[in-house]
């Protein structure tokens, strides 16, 4: 551990972080706004046709072909060359109409079935069920995890936990705001990696936050501003060496993978740099707040609870 | 105890070898390497999944239920026609079938046939039904030998060559007036596929042996597929589309080869890593993440878990937690030794105190798993379902191999010391100092 470190007053500058991560989440998820979040038919419905055609053709031409079977859909080119065409249409087709669809292109490019990459045909209450259920399943588990901390430690740990959590993910979903990327289910695979990621790598830290807090002899609010940092301290070699071997993981899937798996890949590893920031930096200094609004206003009541506790403690201990 | 310790590791590091040489190249024929046990999802290796609705039903409850199930059954008969490999039918939700079918090539007629209701009639001219597809025991094909292209061929079971037999001779006898409606002349059976007439033999003879065959003019693929319908049998509800996924081939493929490569890299970064912050005890943890990772895949392989990319998501992030429970407990031990105490007593201190913090920090993220599982659907289980195993198995190697190869590495007298386990000693702060005296 070096000197620098040593002595850095994480608490101090509690409201820099503060400062800077509202401001990313508010810009970024402003930008997502401005320019409309790309959800994918996983959610809204409709069908998604992709199709090596050989070479490149233009938009024009193709929107012909989809106006000659009266469809409507917007056509992007994709792959080396641009010679893939993606289309996507927001009625979800049935397989006789992708078949006529497929027959007119045959026709007129030569393509065949086996230049057909992929297809998704999304029926619009399917994109409901999946967002209703995933939405029902991610409130109950934070509700559990909630009640868990709040058992285990205390209900400032897990309200402090679940804030940081929510810091995290507002950020990874700037982040497909600012960089388009599409929001089909592996989004929600992602946010539920760095929920279990960033739940895990508080924890750790308020663990040590706990054991100094229940080791210290010192109750009052200015005491527990060097205690936290000390925690940090303590635990940050931990912290980062975690991310590194996570964030090393990936690495290889994002050099090496297909777009599929990159756009899944990045914002995950946003999302793990966030947690280990978040969970290092805003975690704490809302626990930190936490307890310092809450000792305020019942002071009295509290630090007397604590001496009681204190002494407990003191006789199990001895 | 510390015998049976060396002992322990000493076969641990055995079973490993020979659990990766079987993972990776598999033994003889009955025990195959570990791709031919793990499912790999659409998205992986490729094929068609589509999602069938009962929505023109008006059937609830058991009634329901009952009439999923006879659709799964038609449906299973059906993809099965196909000789696809592993292919999955299983009802979702109340009124969905899901039907998966890997390695499927034409996947458009693959999701015709599947959805086609099939209804084969035979009817007499007066369009009496004398039999339907029930009634038929088998269905080929075989060349036309008196006409072009080919036929099916069907045999009756014993109720349907009776019905068979009993209409031929009623036609024999004259004993049929034809219905306008039907368009079939007196002496013909019209064979109706889903309220189309296909073929509309004349009778001239009374057929008692139970079998008979439509000319209708077919391709020989024709005829397949029309064989394999009867075989099948008829749905017993209309089904609509609702979703559909088609990866080709090539798509999949790919990822799959890039994603195991992926993989490894990774793996072993996570190995380089391990060994040059936490030196020796890094040999303890990659040796548990071999274990960790050896146990994982096979489970996964064993509950039959199809994988996906939420799934690969799940296994990182399990992984991530595995190594991160053996970042705690090094981290814990460096500490301690730093503190002042011997490698030894850090060992076994550090270790305890660790473990409550890995076994608070996966309990909350089990929790979560629970709960996802519990309430989530479709990709949300099976990311879940890894993560669960996952947790509970990095719990498990870090508290069994991480352990044990600790503690033969701080009782060894060569390896027991502050250079092996990495530890530079600083100056102690003073307040560490104090810590430590109080």
């Amino acid at each position: 551990m070096n000197e620098k470190l040593k002595q850095f007053p994480f608490m101090e500058k509690r409201k820099i972080y503060y400062i800077v991560t509202v401001a990313l989440i508010i810009i970024s998820i402003a930008i997502g706004l401005l320019r409309g979040y790309n959800f994918g038919i996983d959610f809204t419905g409709g069908t998604l046709m992709q199709i090596e055609m050989g070479k490149m053709v233009e938009t024009s031409e193709l929107d012909k072909v989809l106006q000659e079977n009266s469809l409507t859909g917007s056509i992007t080119h994709a792959g080396e060359g641009n010679t893939q065409i993606i289309i996507k249409t927001q009625d979800s087709l049935d397989s006789d109409t992708r078949t006529k669809l497929l027959a007119s292109l045959e026709e007129k490019y030569g393509v065949t079935d086996d230049d057909v990459l992929s297809v998704e045909n999304i029926g619009p209450s399917v994109g409901e069920t999946l967002k209703s259920s995933a939405f029902k399943a991610v409130g109950i588990a934070v509700i559990l995890m909630l009640i868990y901390i709040a058992v285990r430690f205390k209900w400032h740990y897990g309200i402090a936990a679940i804030l940081a959590l929510a810091n995290t993910l507002l950020i990874v979903i700037g982040f497909y705001g600012i960089f388009h990327i599409s929001i089909n289910s592996p989004f929600i695979a992602a946010m539920l990696t760095i929920l279990g990621y960033g739940i895990n790598d508080t924890i750790v830290i308020f663990d040590r936050i706990r054991e100094n807090t229940d080791a210290s002899t010192k109750r009052s609010i200015n005491g527990l501003k060097p205690l936290v940092d000390e925690s940090i301290r303590q635990t940050i070699g931990r912290s980062i060496v975690t991310s590194l071997t996570t964030i090393m993981v990936m690495i290889p899937m994002l050099i090496i993978c297909g777009s599929t798996i990159r756009s899944f890949i990045l914002p995950l590893l946003v999302g793990v740099i966030a947690s280990t920031l978040s969970s290092i930096l805003i975690a704490t200094s809302l626990w930190f707040d936490i307890m310092r609004f809450f000792d305020k206003s019942s002071y009295k009541g509290k630090a007397k609870e604590n001496h009681k506790k204190e002494k407990k403690s003191a006789g199990q201990t001895a | 105890m510390k015998v049976f310790k060396k002992v322990m590791a000493v076969l641990i590091i055995l079973a490993l070898v020979a659990g990766w040489y079987v993972t990776i190249f598999g033994i003889g024929d009955k025990v195959g390497s570990i791709k031919d046990h793990m499912k790999l999802g659409l998205d992986l290796q490729g094929g068609v999944y589509v999602v069938l609705e009962a929505s023109e039903t008006d059937a609830t409850g058991a009634e329901l239920t009952e009439l999923m199930n006879q659709t799964q059954a038609v449906i299973e008969k059906r993809v099965n026609e196909m000789g696809l490999t592993n292919p999955i039918v299983s009802i979702e939700g109340e009124n969905r079938i899901r039907v998966e079918l890997p390695g499927a090539e034409d996947a458009e007629s693959a999701i015709e046939t599947i959805g086609k209701t099939a209804q084969l009639q035979f009817i007499t001219a007066d369009g009496n039904v004398i039999l339907d597809g029930g009634s038929v025991k088998d269905a080929g094909t075989a060349i036309n030998t008196q006409g072009a292209g080919y036929v099916v061929t069907l045999e009756f079971d014993s109720q349907g060559s009776a019905a068979f037999e009993a209409a031929t001779q009623a036609i024999v006898n004259k004993q049929i007036t034809a219905a306008e409606n039907t368009g079939l002349q007196a002496d013909m059976i019209g064979i109706v596929l889903d309220n189309e007439l296909i073929s509309y033999p004349a009778v001239s003879s009374v057929i008692s042996g139970g079998s008979c065959q439509i000319e209708g003019n077919f391709t020989q693929e024709g005829a397949s597929e029309l064989a394999a319908l009867i075989r099948g049998g008829a749905l017993p509800t209309e089904l609509t589309e609702v979703q559909t996924s088609i990866v080709g081939p090539t798509l999949g493929l790919n990822s799959l080869s890039e994603s195991v490569m992926a993989a490894v890299i990774g793996i072993i970064l996570v190995f380089l890593i391990m060994l040059a912050v936490y030196r020796i005890m890094g040999i303890a943890s990659d040796v548990a993440l071999l274990c960790y990772c050896l146990i994982f895949i096979w489970i996964l392989a064993g509950f039959g878990t199809v994988l996906t990319l939420p799934g690969i998501a799940g296994m990182i992030l399990s992984a991530g937690m595995a190594v991160d429970a053996n970042v705690i407990i090094f981290a814990r031990i460096k500490e301690e030794v730093r503190k002042g105490k011997t490698i030894r007593v850090a060992t076994t201190q550090g270790y305890k105190r660790a473990l409550a913090t890995v076994i608070d920090s996966q309990v909350t993220t089990l929790i979560a798993s629970i709960a996802l599982y519990e309430f989530g659907s479709g990709d949300v289980r099976g990311f879940a379902l890894t993560l669960m195993i996952g947790i509970i198995l990095s719990i498990f190697t870090a508290t069994v191999v991480t352990n044990i190869y600790l503690q033969i590495f701080a009782e060894s007298k060569t390896f027991g010391t502050k250079k092996f386990f990495g530890i530079k000693m600083e100056k102690p702060a003073k307040t560490e100092v104090k810590e430590a005296v109080h």
